[in-house]
């Protein structure tokens, strides 16, 4: 039982309508302030990855983030740029029209639309702003103020680092904003330097000489981290090396005639079935759903268990896919079939193992990534589904960047992942059009037609 | 209040303009659909969400801003015209109750509008997998965005007692916080930042694109809880200003 | 069972209601009178509940209506003005809807709105929709909505405005059945009326009250300020003279070759009388005047 306000005014109205508006504008305030974030699509696509959050923890003074965006596009960078505030208590963000404010670009070493200035610890770095692993490489960068050493092997035919279709140079350009400096090293030439970071093996097509893999081999005794992208060409010592390390590596060719990726020809191999758990196709729950196309790959499997090795299988192809035992037959596009020794069903196609003794030892062990195909890394390539994911986890794995280390999780069953455009025909589509635009709609109408009669018969 | 809810459905549901509205709306939902479609499967049709829903929602949206006035200016003025409201003032029914009753129905009917327009995921999950996260982020944030709107009608339909000023001023007000931040060029980097948070353009942004960010939820709340308690201090207001 | 005392009421700089004091007894039928703008209608609506006052006591059946307010709507049951309607409800449909209104227990909803319906006549229009209906009936639909509940107390604002004399007929014949089981004030222009069904006659003007109680009451409290009709043979101007030269007259009216004489009584015949003889008038006519409520009216609102 209320004793009701006496008759009021206009101020008391006023005062009640303030109070009010203060009231919850304050509640909108702690709101503004406590967040939470619920990213309900698939893939997550809207949060920042896990990678990027990762770094982020690694931010622990005050970081400056200043980036200059072409008039017009400032909504993209604002999204980003919040998210990425959102994340840190210590990023100061601050969007700028470059045009508006040259002079500021200019002094903090901004040269183009769409980059980021990033000032950590008196470190500077400039990245681009877009998308958002730049600019996370850039931060990273900025924070580790040192460079990452990458070596590539040549003198078997190698694909280069950069230059045209056929190299890694998108992959050297990703990994440079990762704060990789990417190097060429010959494996004759002695030792692997201690502080190289990841030694990576680009598609080779000749052999190694004992000499070069027992140098690799040493290497990764010490602790460092290899690559190997391997196409299908014959690898006879290779293989043998890995053999001792308890992996095969298969001499066929993988093929899917069922699943075709547009950009590739009918001799791509698509990897559906990645192992979850691991860092490298499932990192901290940030799966590769996409898939990945390897348009020539070759089986790797683990063979048997070796002592001082940990090896497993990450990632397999598709079921519908075929491994084709003579290479040759695969490249002149015959059928595959079991007359010639093919073998239907999935295959694995990625392994990962850490070798070295184990249990708490105050070395790190060695870590190798061996993938049955070097194509998919390949400027024509990388930018296709899931590609650029595998390739860059990899290197990030092997190179031992805590940052992408996920927990070590049990190892679960493999999960299907099944990719499909939509693609509708013109009656499909036309079926559509009429059930939404003009059967809804007509039946509503008709609906208010009947109640309208209705009613005029019943007065 | 229930009563009042229920009469207010009683004539929402009875009037032919209402079905004229409702067909109206789901043919131009169903057109968007078409064209939203069309689009993404041009475009490649692999990310439902980002290719299509974030489209469709956003046409929703403009769907139900130029929708919600038309079904809320009737609320309070009508009755105020048909002088029924004074007679609502004598049963035992407090205000609140009245505020809450006829936003409640507006917002069911806005809801029943929404409902329909379920279809369009039913179409297309035939064909392609349509993961529900993204819809249940989207049609949060048009729900919550349809009871700011419903409210902020409510209470501009509760001064006056015309439909036609209460209709037009309510859409010139969800304008105006729909286009607070649209001109970039004109409104500078400071402004911007102040006035954003302020937007219910972009408020739904982040709904549209399939997450919930609770301070989108808190906003478009707090934006509904305020204009309802205008209304019942428009209401209230009768106290010492009489009844027109 | 309605108590007012002192009741004002203002809008922003306008006073509607300048201290209003009344009591009704439970089963008297009282009519409200009071030309346009005197405050009848605010009033009306302040006992009904639907603003409180600026100052003063309201007690409706013994509560205060500040404190209880859902309890005192619902004590009232109330027809405004111009009897407003939904158009699109059905009758019987707006009937329910007021009986949830008014918290009517879903058992007893369907029986109360039958009797609602059977106690103002309309059991034969129940299924039209209201908008549909003469005026007659709809005020009778606004009767029923007042009646709905059953209510301890009724509050009518003109509700025969605008019917015809057959139906002004029906709702007094209503409302004088309720004499005695029900509080009823209802107001009105029509004073004949009033007359007819009132026990008791409130009258306020200006947002005060003007006069108040039995139509017989208030035409005997205002001849004691008598009126006579007197027809001297005297010269022209001699009997007038004489007459206001009188003490208590307050207005000596010429007509029809006689005079109007008003003034204080008691007996103003007798005073009129000898001052004629004793100025040497034969006197004709003399008739005392009885005012009626039409006159009373005049003058209680054009004030004295």
């Amino acid at each position: 039982m209320r004793l009701r306000r006496a008759v009021r005014g206009w101020s008391q109205l006023v005062l009640e309508a303030g109070l009010l508006v203060v009231g919850l504008g304050l509640l909108q305030v702690v709101a503004e302030r406590t967040n939470r974030r619920y990213d309900l699509s698939p893939g997550r696509s809207l949060s920042l990855s896990p990678v990027t959050r990762r770094v982020l923890t690694e931010v622990q003074e005050p970081l400056r983030l200043t980036v200059f965006y072409r008039r017009g596009q400032r909504e993209r960078y604002a999204v980003l740029l919040s998210r990425f505030a959102d994340a840190s208590p210590y990023l100061a963000v601050e969007l700028l029209d470059f045009d508006r404010y040259p002079d500021r670009a200019r002094s903090l070493g901004v040269t183009d639309y769409g980059e980021a200035a990033i000032e950590y610890r008196g470190n500077r770095v400039v990245a681009h702003a877009f998308p958002e692993e730049e600019l996370t490489g850039g931060i990273l960068r900025a924070v580790r103020g040192r460079r990452r050493r990458l070596l590539y092997t040549t003198g078997h035919g190698e694909r280069p680092p950069a230059g045209g279709p056929g190299s890694l140079g998108r992959l050297t350009a990703a990994l440079a904003a990762e704060g990789y400096a990417p190097e060429t090293v010959s494996l004759l030439d002695g030792p692997l330097p201690d502080d190289a970071d990841v030694v990576v093996v680009a598609g080779p097509e000749h052999d190694f000489a004992p000499a070069e893999l027992a140098t690799l081999a040493a290497f990764l005794g010490r602790g460092g981290g290899v690559l190997l992208l391997l196409d299908p060409a014959p690898l006879p010592q290779l293989g043998a090396f890995l053999a001792g390390l308890g992996l095969r590596l298969g001499d066929d060719f993988l093929v899917d005639r069922e699943r075709r990726i547009l950009g590739t020809d009918g001799l791509a191999a698509v990897v559906e079935l990645f192992k979850t758990g691991n860092p490298i196709t499932d990192p901290a729950g940030h799966p590769i759903d996409t898939g990945v196309v390897l348009p020539s790959a070759r089986s790797v499997d683990v063979a048997g268990a070796v002592p001082g090795v940990d090896a497993e299988s990450i990632a397999r192809t598709a079921p519908s896919g075929w491994a084709m035992a003579d290479p040759d037959r695969a490249r002149r596009g015959e059928e595959p079939d079991r007359a010639h020794h093919d073998v239907p069903g999935s295959a694995s196609v990625v392994v990962m193992a850490e070798v070295g003794p184990g249990g708490g030892e105050p070395r790190r062990r060695g870590r190798l990534v061996v993938v049955g195909d070097a194509d998919f890394a390949s400027d024509a390539y990388l930018d296709l589904l899931g590609n650029r994911d595998l390739a860059l986890n990899a290197v990030a794995w092997a190179a031992g960047e805590e940052a992408l280390v996920g927990p070590h999780e049990e190892r679960t069953p493999e999960i299907l992942r099944p990719l499909s455009p939509l693609v509708l025909s013109e009656r499909q589509a036309r079926t559509m059009l009429v059930l939404a635009a003009a059967v809804e709609p007509g039946l509503v109408l008709a609906l208010g037609l009947v109640i309208a009669v209705v009613r005029r018969r019943r007065g | 209040m229930i009563a009042l809810l229920r009469k207010e459905l009683a004539l929402y549901f009875s009037s032919p303009l209402f079905y004229l509205l409702a067909a109206v709306f789901f043919a131009l939902g169903g057109w968007f659909f078409y064209t939203n479609l069309s689009f993404y499967v041009l475009m490649g049709g692999m990310n439902l969400s980002l290719g299509f829903w974030q489209y469709q929602f956003f046409d929703l949206r403009q769907l139900l801003l130029v929708l919600i006035p038309l079904l809320t200016m009737r609320l309070f003025a009508e009755e105020r015209k048909l002088g029924t409201l004074e007679l609502l003032w004598t049963y035992p029914l407090r205000d609140a109750e009245i505020v809450a009753g006829k936003f409640l129905a507006c917002l069911a009917v806005v809801g029943a509008l929404l409902l329909g327009t379920g279809l369009y995921p039913l179409l297309v999950a035939p064909y392609q997998t349509v993961a529900p996260g993204p819809l249940v982020a989207g049609y949060l944030g048009l729900g919550l965005l349809a009871a700011a709107c419903v409210a902020c009608g409510l209470f501009l339909s509760a001064l006056t007692d015309s439909q036609l000023v209460a209709g037009a001023s309510t859409y010139g007000l969800l304008l105006l916080f729909w286009v607070l931040t649209w001109n970039e060029a004109a409104v500078g980097a400071g402004a911007l930042r102040v006035l954003k948070p302020f937007s219910l353009f972009d408020r739904f942004a982040t709904f549209a694109l399939g997450a919930i960010d609770t301070r989108d939820v808190s906003y478009l709340l707090v934006f509904t809880v305020a204009f309802l308690g205008f209304t019942f201090l428009a209401l209230d207001s009768r106290r010492w200003r009489g009844l027109r | 069972m309605i108590e007012v005392r002192d009741l004002t009421k203002r809008f922003g700089g306008v006073e509607a209601l300048g201290g209003i004091s009344f009591t009704i007894r439970a089963g008297e039928v009282v009519g409200f009178l009071g030309p346009n703008g005197a405050g009848k209608t605010t009033t009306l609506r302040i006992l009904a509940g639907v603003f409180p006052p600026s100052s003063g006591v309201v007690r409706i059946a013994g509560r205060d209506p500040l404190v209880e307010p859902l309890a005192c709507r619902r004590a009232v049951g109330y027809f405004p003005e111009y009897a407003p309607f939904y158009p699109e409800l059905r009758v019987a449909q707006y009937l329910d809807f007021v009986a949830r209104l008014k918290r009517i227990p879903r058992g007893e909803r369907r029986a109360e709105v039958a009797r609602v319906l059977a106690a103002c006549g309309l059991e034969d229009v129940a299924g039209r929709r209201v908008g549909t209906l003469s005026k007659g009936y709809r005020q009778r639909v606004g009767l029923a909505q007042a009646l709905c509940g059953d209510p301890p107390i009724l509050v009518l604002d003109e509700p025969t405005i605008g019917l015809d004399p057959g139906q002004v007929d029906e709702i007094r014949a209503l409302i004088g059945r309720l004499r005695g089981v029900r509080t009823v004030l209802f107001s009105s222009h029509i004073l004949g009326e009033v007359e007819r069904v009132c026990e008791r006659v409130i009258v306020i003007a200006r947002g005060r009250l003007a006069g108040e109680g039995t139509p017989a009451e208030l035409g005997e409290r205002l001849a004691a300020a008598e009126r006579v009709w007197l027809r001297v043979d005297a010269p022209p101007g001699a009997a007038e003279a004489a007459l206001r030269a009188l003490a208590g007259i307050r207005a000596v009216v010429p007509a029809d070759g006689g005079f109007h004489v008003e003034g204080a009584g008691p007996d103003l015949a007798r005073t009129v009388g000898e001052a004629m003889r004793s100025g040497g008038f034969t006197v004709l006519e003399l008739v005392r005047e009885t005012l009626d409520l039409e006159e009373v009216f005049r003058r209680l609102v054009t004030g004295r």
